[in-house]
Order: C-alpha cells, then structure tokens, then sequence
C-alpha cells in the first residue's frame, strides 16, 4: 500500500482565532428553544408505546392458548371509558376557549377535566375491588394476570399525567397560563386516552 | 471526582463543589461521571473473566464452584453490557460529545441528564448488591432465560440475586430513557446555525441513531422484566410452563412460555449490541479521519450504512432462536434480514479503508485502538455470516464460537472505539495530553491479548466446547483441549495487563501529563473550538457558527491541511461550500 508514515508529531496548531468579545459570559447561553419540550414529550410517547405493545404482544400470544379463560367483564369499565374521552374532550375545550380569550371557561373546562380524570382512576379501581370480590387475583388466570397488570400500568401512567394536570390547574388559578405548556401537557393527555381504548380493545374483544 | 477539578467556571457563575462536581448539571461532569463508572465496572467485570479463565485453564485450582462460576459468567456479561459498555458511550462520550460537537452549550434538558446518571449509579449499585445476595448473584447468564430464572428454587443464584438483577435492570431502564430523551432531542433542535444534518460529525451520527435504538428497545427489556418479576412474586405464569420438577417438586405454575421471554429478550438484545456499536464506528470514523488527514470517504454513504442498520437491527433477533425452535420459513426470514445486516457492515469497512489508502498516517495510540476497531470488527463480524445462517447455527450454537464472534465483533470493538474516544479526547476533557508511549503498550498488549483469547475460541467451538459449563473435564475429548484454554488465558492476562497500563494512564496523565491547548490533533469539528477543559457553558462570547462539513482534511488551495468548521470562508481563505 502506498502509503507515507508521518515519524513525528503533527505540528503545533496556528495560533486559535482571536478570542470573541466577552459580554456575553452567561454559562448557559440563551434557553433551549421551546420545541424541545414537545419534541421530548414525543419521544416519551414512543418509548411508553413501545413498552404497552410489548405486554400486549404477549398478552395476544397467551390469548390463542388453551388455559385462555375470559373473566366476567367489570360494566364500570364503561363508565371508565367514558370518564377518560370526556376529559380529553373538555380538554380540548378548554384549549378552545383559551384561545378565544375566553379566561372563565378555560380554567372550568380545565378543572372539569383533570376532575374527569381523577374519576377515571376511581373507576379503573372499582374494577380492582370488583373482580377481587369474585375472587379474582393476579394469579388466577392468564387473562386476569394481563388485565391487573396492563390496567395497573395504565393508571400509574396516568398518576403521573394527574400530577402534572393537577400543577396546571393550580398554576391557572393564579392566573399563569401558558398555551404552549397546555399544548404539552395535550399531547401526553390525549395519548393516555387513545392508549386506554387500545387496551380495552386489547382485553376484552 | 476530584479528577476533573481543570474546569474553570466565570467568576460570576462560581458554585459549590457538590453542586460543580456531584450534583452538576452540566454535560461534561456528567459525562465525566459516567466514563469514570464505567471503567470501575470495568476493571470488576475484567477481574470475574479472568477468575473464570484461570478456572477453564486449571481447573484443579478450585478457584471457582459451580454455582460460582455460573454466577460470575452471569455477572461479567452483565457488567460488560450493561455498566460498561452502554453507559460509556450513551452515557459517557454520548454526553461530553453532543453538545459540544454541534454547537449548544448543553443539553435540551439538563436536570433530566443529571439524573439520568443518578439514576445508573443506582442500578449499579443494586446490581453489585447481589454479590452478598444469600445464594450470591444470577446463575442465568446475561440473558436471564426462565424457568431458571423465575423460580427460586432452580439454582443457587436464582433467589434474591436474581431478583436484584431484575431490579437493577429495570432502574437500569429507566436511565436509559432519560438519557436518549436528552441525546435525541437535543441534536434535533439545539444545533448551532449552519450545522446541517449533513454536516454533523459521524460520532454524532452514531449516538444520534443508537439513542433511538435504545429508546425504542430499553421498554421492551422492561416489560419483560416486570412480567417476569411477577411470575417470582406475584404467582402468575407468563413464562413458566406447566409440568416443571424443580428438586423433585411439581411447580403449580402452568401454561406460560419460556419462548416469550426469549423474543422479547433477543428484541432488546439485538438492537443493544447496535447500541454499542454505531457510537464507536463514529469515534472510528473521526479519528481515522484525522490521523489520516483525509475527509472520510463516502460520507453520505457512511451516514446511509448507519440508518439501514438501525432499521434492520429491528428484524434480526430471531438468529438468537434458531434451536429454540420456530417456523422453518420464520427461521429462513431471520437468516435473510441477518445476512442482509451485514451489507451496510461491509459498507463501512470498505470506506474506512478507502480513507486510509494513501492517508498521511499518523499513528497515535488513538488511531491505533481505531485500526484495531476495524480489525477486530472483521475477524468478529465475518463468522457473523456463518452464524446467521440457521443450517450452521444449530450446532454452533451455544459453544465458545459464539463466544469468541461476539467477543471480538461486538465486546473487543466497542471497547477499542471506547479506548479510541478516551486517547483521543482526554485532552479536552481534562486539558492534559496522555502518555502516548504507555498508551503504545496498552495497544500491543490489549492487541495480542484479544487475538490470543478470542480467536482460538473458534477451535474450541467447532472442537464442541460448550459455553457456561463449569466442568467441561467431565467429557474426555473436551478434555484434551485443556492446552488451548490455558494458551487463552495467559492471553487473556495481557488484555487484563494493558487494562493496568491503562488505568496507570489515566491517573498519572490526569495529574501530570502535559498541559493540552485548544486543538492539539488539529481537528476539525466544533469541540476543538473550545478550550481544553471547556468551561460551562462551552465558549466564552458566542457559540461558533458552522461554514463546512465535518472532515475538510487536506482541502486544495488551502492554507492548513485542515479547515475547521468554525472557520468562516474570509478567515480560511477559500470559497465558501454552497
Ligand atoms: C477483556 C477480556 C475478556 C475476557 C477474557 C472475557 C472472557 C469471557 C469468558 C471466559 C466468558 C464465559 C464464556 C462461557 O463460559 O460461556 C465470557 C462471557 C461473556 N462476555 Fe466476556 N470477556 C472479556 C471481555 C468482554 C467484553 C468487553 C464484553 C462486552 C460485551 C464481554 C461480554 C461477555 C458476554 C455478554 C458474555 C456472555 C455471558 C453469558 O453467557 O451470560 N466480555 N467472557
Ligand atoms: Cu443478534
């Protein structure tokens, strides 16, 4: 190969270019722009998509199994389902009415739904107590083992989301309101939705 | 810590030790704190290989049981992987690098990044917890493979251990997260202006596509764990059949399947060895680039490589399966999309090549551990062919060709792109120069040492030597090999030998190795920009603009033989890229 072999160190660099003026010395320069947040509240999206179609994979793998036993179907799920695409309606309502200007409405439309939420939870665990009256635990059967564990993970999922409804809430009532924070918050909201009835269809169809 | 004292903050912004060096949000400590753990996991995961080498060697010497051995194979796979190799680059130089090289002066989320290494040190030390674990650590192997692993009574280690192992792993998870969040995001929209897509460095490129891997893989790794941690815990059967006999015993478990845990396992764990791989091919790219003094040849090609390798890296974990039984035609599909993998590959290599021929070669310990990269990465990657291929596989699976392939390929590569990155950035980090000389003698030793061990480990395969067993004297004509295993261990003593030298390094250098200046390669991308250590916030005055490409080596016409990127075209003295 024809190659030439340097022997010595390269030689010394020129001289850096001039140092810039020093005005501007803050250490953590200008904020990331704003798109960041959103851009990162997507990519969470994904990786907790990814972690739900791995229990539901192998949730469809069990189902074609022989021991497959189905439990009786908890009716509150119903009124579940519906707490939780209220609240992402009056969600959006509220984002609707902020942009009209619409103060009043925004912030009791925005409390309607972080309420529907939280009753949504209520629900989810009135299907807990139900099923375990009937004697139904985690290890009872396949199908109860997939229904504690994807609801559970659901609602801690969905824990995490009321927190951080709950610090928008408060944050409205004195008056501090940041569409683009709401948008944020839309996006994760609206995914815990969509990703209940996916499960739903998941477990009982 | 005290090591990474050099940076100097502006007066105006001066903080407390803890919140500078420990609690730091700043992406070069973070960075820092990452590579330091991981050569500390590396140095314990180094120590259990070489007590498992001398038990193969002299097996008379009683220095490990059975369930011992068991244990440190289990744990050393898991170090390497896990604490070692993963965390170096998408923890380590995935933090010191990306911010730096594009032109931000942090991350998109620096609070996250911070804990994002707390988080890993936790689940480092949960994992080391289990060493004083009753029954000690997992006897499962890295892979964790129930029923071993899901019922307490099937090995010493599979007890407390082993749940530690799952706990860890889970936490383990869960920083992993938090850190491609950051990585992604940030080279996404944190860029300095004029740094196109097409102009990030290939180091970028590299984390930029493994952060995705790991974002959309490191869930599944966690799903499984927590099913599996309720089948120890909770009674339920995702993974346990019905009928096992565990000590004369009937499990009440039934109906599960040990095969699920094996898809969604090998769905991480494919796409995991790409993890550590694509950051290292960047490193390789950079460096070869410099000491070669020649833009890397096919740049978009080498960007193309990448991207078609992290998508089909989705749709190869079947070849991990091949005994376990599947669908011929399923078989056949995971053979095809393996060997398919292993274009891009070669892309790669050819293009490395092409940069060196008639390359000014400059051979510092750098450029070494890179050359090095490419030879191990070939003699590993090419039995990869033979493997992927379902008909070969099965009897070659699970013996020491597997391991010696996986070793030098994916382990013995990655870790040289790591060496690489350390020799070659050291001075950035630190603002003091390497010894290059005990740098020389890591190589050699870390060179013969690796070809010593790892490649007679493809005789030993094809011999029938089987992988994770303790007692391989049982069977006479596995016997006889006992003068190749103690040739690989005295082998493996060299790399052990050259992993000292290294740390000797490391530590002397950082305290009295030769003051660094801003550029001392003379390189080209935005990193050598900034001072040597850079301060928070990386440049004083403005963040740099970018003018050109990546690798502007040996330009015609210019006045250097390098033309940074920072340069604007009036100060460099040729027409501005269009
Ligand atoms: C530096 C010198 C190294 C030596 C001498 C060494 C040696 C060994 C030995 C003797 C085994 C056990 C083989 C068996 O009985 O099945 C093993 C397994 C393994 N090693 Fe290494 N190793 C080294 C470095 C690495 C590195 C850098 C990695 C990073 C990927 C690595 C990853 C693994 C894995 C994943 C296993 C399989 C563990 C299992 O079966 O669960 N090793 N190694
Ligand atoms: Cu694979």
């Amino acid at each position: 190969m024809a190659v030439t072999v340097r022997e010595v160190a390269p030689p010394p660099p020129p001289k850096p270019p001039a140092e810039p003026p020093h005005e501007d010395r803050r250490p953590e320069g200008p904020p990331p722009p704003r798109v960041a947040t959103r851009v990162g509240i997507w990519l969470f999206v994904g990786a907790v998509t990814l972690f739900f179609l791995a229990l539901t994979s192998a949730l469809l793998a069990r189902a074609e199994g022989l021991d497959w036993v189905r439990i009786p179907f908890p009716r509150i799920l119903w009124g579940s389902t519906a707490a939780i695409l209220s609240s992402s309606f009056a969600l959006e309502q509220a984002r609707r009415a902020l942009g009209k200007g619409d103060g009043k409405r925004f912030r009791g439309r925005l409390q309607l739904a972080a309420l529907l939420g939280g009753g949504f939870l209520a629900a989810q665990f009135t299907a807990w107590r139900e099923l375990s009256h009937h004697g139904l635990s985690l290890a009872n059967s396949p199908h109860t083992a997939y229904f504690y564990l994807l609801t559970g993970a659901h609602a801690a999922h969905l824990l995490g989301g009321l927190a951080w409804f709950g610090a928008l809430v408060r944050r409205a009532r004195r008056g501090q309101v940041d569409p683009e924070r709401i948008a944020d918050f839309a996006v994760y909201w609206h995914f815990l939705a969509g990703l209940w009835v996916y499960l739903f269809a998941v477990l009982f169809l | 810590m005290a090591a990474a004292t050099e940076l100097h903050v502006p007066e105006a912004h001066r903080e407390s030790f803890w919140t500078r060096y420990v609690f730091s949000q700043d992406h070069k400590v973070i960075g820092i704190q990452y590579l330091l753990t991981s050569f500390v996991m590396l140095l314990i995961g180094g120590a259990l290989a070489m007590a498992m080498r001398v038990n193969l060697a002299w097996p008379q010497s009683g220095i490990l049981q059975a369930d011992q051995y068991l244990a440190a194979v289990s744990m050393h796979g898991t170090l390497m992987v896990f604490f070692v190799l993963t965390p170096a680059l998408l923890g380590g130089f995935a933090n010191f690098l990306v911010p730096l090289k594009i032109g931000a002066r942090d991350m998109a989320f620096p609070f996250i990044n911070m804990l994002s290494y707390w988080v890993f040190l936790l689940s480092a030390l949960v994992l080391l917890a289990s060493f004083f674990a009753p029954g000690g650590p997992l006897n499962s192997g890295w892979t964790a493979y129930p029923p071993l692993s899901a019922l307490p009574q099937a090995a010493p280690g599979s007890g407390l251990g082993q749940s530690l192992w799952l706990v860890s792993i889970a936490i383990f998870c869960v920083s992993s997260l938090l850190g491609s969040l950051n990585y992604i995001t940030t080279i996404l929209v944190m860029r300095t202006p004029g740094m196109r897509l097409g102009r990030l460095p290939l180091t970028v490129w590299g984390i930029f596509l493994a952060a995705i891997l790991a974002l959309l893989t490191f869930p599944v790794l966690m799903a499984a764990g927590i099913l599996l941690l309720f089948d120890r815990h909770a009674g339920t059967s995702f993974f346990i059949p019905a009928g096992l006999v565990v000590g004369g015993e009937v499990i009440r478990h039934t109906g599960g399947n040990p095969l699920l845990w094996q898809h969604l396992f090998w769905f991480f764990g494919h796409p995991e060895v790409y993890i550590v791989i694509l950051p290292p091919m960047g490193i390789v790219s950079d460096v070869i680039a410099n000491f070669a003094r020649k833009p890397i040849f096919g740049y978009p090609a080498m960007v193309g490589s990448m991207v078609a390798i992290t998508v089909l890296s989705f749709l190869v974990w079947g070849h991990h399966m091949f005994v376990s039984g599947m669908h011929p035609l399923l078989g056949t599909g995971f053979a095809i999309t393996t060997l398919l993998i292993g274009t891009p590959s070669a892309v790669k290599t050819f293009n490395w090549l092409v940069t060196l021929w008639r390359g000014k070669l400059y051979f510092s310990t750098a450029m070494l551990f890179a050359l090095g990269f490419i030879s191990t990465f070939v003699a590993g990657g090419l039995t990869g062919i033979f493997l992927g291929n379902a008909a070969v596989d099965i009897p070659l699976h699970d013996t020491f060709f597997v391991v010696g392939h996986f070793h030098l390929v994916m382990g013995v590569a990655a870790l040289f792109g790591i060496f690489a990155g350390t020799y070659f950035w050291f001075p950035k980090m630190f603002g003091r120069m390497m010894d290059e000389r005990l740098g020389r003698v890591h190589f050699w030793l870390s060179i013969l040492g690796v070809y010593g061990t790892f490649f007679p480990m493809y005789y030993l395969g094809l011999a029938g030597m089987h992988r994770r067993i303790f007692n391989y004297q049982a069977f006479p004509y596995l016997a006889k090999l006992q003068p190749v295993q103690v040739f690989i261990t005295l082998s493996a003593f060299l790399i052990f030998l050259g992993g000292l030298v290294f740390a000797y390094n490391l530590f002397t250098s950082l305290a009295n190795g030769p003051r660094a200046d801003r550029n001392p390669w003379r390189a080209t991308t935005l990193e050598w920009f900034a001072d040597s250590p850079p301060p928070h916030g990386n440049w004083h005055g403005d963040a740099p603009r970018v003018y050109r490409g990546p690798y502007e080596y040996s330009v015609p016409g210019a006045r250097e033989d390098y033309l940074p990127q920072w340069l604007s075209p009036v100060e460099a003295g040729v027409e501005a890229e269009h």
